[in-house]
């Protein structure tokens, strides 16, 4: 049995007393351990998918299972928001040891588990800082550490890296496949970057919109490789879901 | 380097007080009236008049103008919150909102007197109503105006609507919501003055106006500087409470 389930799922939105559908007919299905990439264009639905799956959204109708357990009532997953989601008035420190707080361990458990994320994330010196005091890639790391430090199962990350610089883009998707090396976690990343869809993705997501649905899937064996990027079949798989694209 | 801004900063200040100080002195010596009667003779009466009284008057104003202000700030702050997480409630409260807004509140300073009395009740109760209403509005806006991320980041920790409220849209609103208090607290002020000079014998406001009718200008000026002293006083808390709870915001 998959880890993520997808079954029929629709979500439909109103906005001002009109129905629109974000959502429809979408199955999908991860294994435990495994990275999925979700690609598609603007608008498809991909992030009202994910919100979906974190629990925000129990607006739909189909089936949607994380393990056995249905999203809003699992403690399992963790979210990454495009534009971090840290608060500025928080310092680092504070911002990863939040989800804590929030789940209540002792506080001596906070301070452990908040110290040795950091320590991990070589974001120990930075702990007193604000966000705005920090790079796009450090702001990342934090994002990173404050769903990592929860002990996920399931990481959701929704375009993560789209407002970093190409090199830094680069570190932290070689970052990303390190820590889902050493935590055995699941990951499902929304992109709109083909050549970051086909290094991470095992299993890919290819979406369409108006509505939202997964029109192919793609199993990639070859990611999760840190000198994929320059071989030749890594290019072959781009080219294909850029022609899949361009075909409409 | 930040020893020599600070020192810089200090100088500006004396400047400024330099120049409010001559033009003060300037215009006193031009008009020769005893009504404007020159700084050295107003602060010689301030300082005089502090032993003689006007101390209790100092702590009767104070006393009215902070309990106003906590109390505007304990009713605006969670409505105004609230109101703005909410948009649902507060689509029908922002028509009531928008119709009782303009209204002078301190038209109904009448009205007050004779429900609550002469006390210091209906005093304080005016300069609430007046200051709760910019208060709330700026809030409510702060909150309603917050960017979804954060929001949607923190719930996705699992957070309750109390933790949403206590780790995102209080500190969240912090900025707008002194700023409020500081525009209020100018207002709050103004409206003390006027509610003093009314049905009481207490309060720097009647110190004033007893002044003036017994033509004790410089007594009247002594009680001017200690109304001034007390704006600057609270401005000067807004400023440093700013400082220590919204740094962020400046970075």
């Amino acid at each position: 049995m998959s880890y993520i389930t997808i079954k029929s799922l629709n979500v439909d939105f109103k906005q001002k007393n009109e129905k629109t559908t974000a959502l429809q007919s979408v199955n999908l299905a991860l294994d435990e351990g495994k990275i999925g990439v979700i690609i598609g264009p603007s608008g498809c639905g991909k992030s009202t998918l994910l919100n979906v799956l974190s629990g925000l959204n129990p607006n739909y109708s189909g089936e949607v299972l994380i393990g056995d357990t249905l999203p809003h009532q699992t403690r399992e997953t963790a979210l990454i928001l495009q534009e971090y989601g840290l608060l500025p008035w928080k310092t680092v420190w504070d911002n990863v040891s939040l989800g804590l707080l929030i789940r209540k361990p002792t506080k001596e458990e906070i301070i452990a588990r908040t110290g040795k994320i950091l320590e991990q994330l070589g974001l120990s010196s930075l702990a007193k800082r604000y966000p705005a005091q920090l790079s796009g890639g450090q702001r990342q790391r934090v994002a990173i550490a404050r769903s990592l430090v929860l002990e996920p199962k399931l990481l959701l990350m929704d375009e993560p890296f789209s407002s970093l610089d190409a090199l830094t883009r680069e570190e932290m998707q070689n970052l990303l496949l390190k820590i889902w090396r050493e935590k055995d976690l699941t990951i499902l990343l929304v992109t709109h970057n083909i050549e970051e869809a086909v290094f991470i993705g095992q299993r890919i997501f290819i979406m369409t919109p108006c509505p939202g649905n997964i029109v192919q899937e793609v199993n990639n064996e070859i990611a999760g490789d840190y000198d994929l990027r320059g071989k030749i079949e890594f290019l072959k798989i781009c080219n294909q879901l850029r022609y899949f694209f361009h075909r409409g | 380097m930040q020893t020599v801004i600070n020192g810089l900063k200090k100088l500006n200040y004396l400047w400024v007080i330099a120049l409010l100080v001559i033009m003060w002195w300037s215009l006193s010596a031009l008009l020769e009236t005893a009504a404007l009667p020159s700084p050295w003779l107003a602060f010689a009466s301030f300082f005089s008049s502090l032993q003689d009284g006007l101390l209790v008057h100092i702590e009767v104003s104070l006393y009215r103008v902070l309990s106003s202000l906590v109390l505007a700030t304990l009713l605006g702050v969670p409505l105004g919150l609230f109101l703005g997480k909410n948009p649902q409630v507060d689509k029908y409260v922002a028509l009531l909102i928008y119709l009782t807004y303009p209204i002078p509140k301190v038209v109904f300073m009448p009205i007050l007197l004779i429900l609550l009395g002469i006390g210091d009740v209906s005093k304080i109760v005016l300069i609430t109503l007046i200051v709760f209403y910019q208060i709330l509005v700026t809030t409510r806006d702060a909150a309603k105006n917050f960017k979804k991320e954060y929001v949607l980041s923190v719930q996705s920790l699992g957070a309750t609507s109390g933790e949403l409220y206590r780790h995102v849209y209080l500190p969240g609103c912090l900025p707008a919501i002194l700023t409020s208090l500081r525009l209020g607290l100018g207002t709050a002020l103004a409206v003390l003055f006027l509610v003093e000079t009314y049905a009481t014998q207490k309060g720097v406001g009647y110190f004033i106006m007893n002044a003036l009718s017994r033509m004790a200008y410089e007594e009247m000026f002594a009680g001017i500087i200690a109304m001034g002293a007390i704006g600057y006083v609270l401005y000067l808390i807004l400023d440093v409470t700013e400082k220590f709870l919204c740094s962020w915001a400046k970075l």
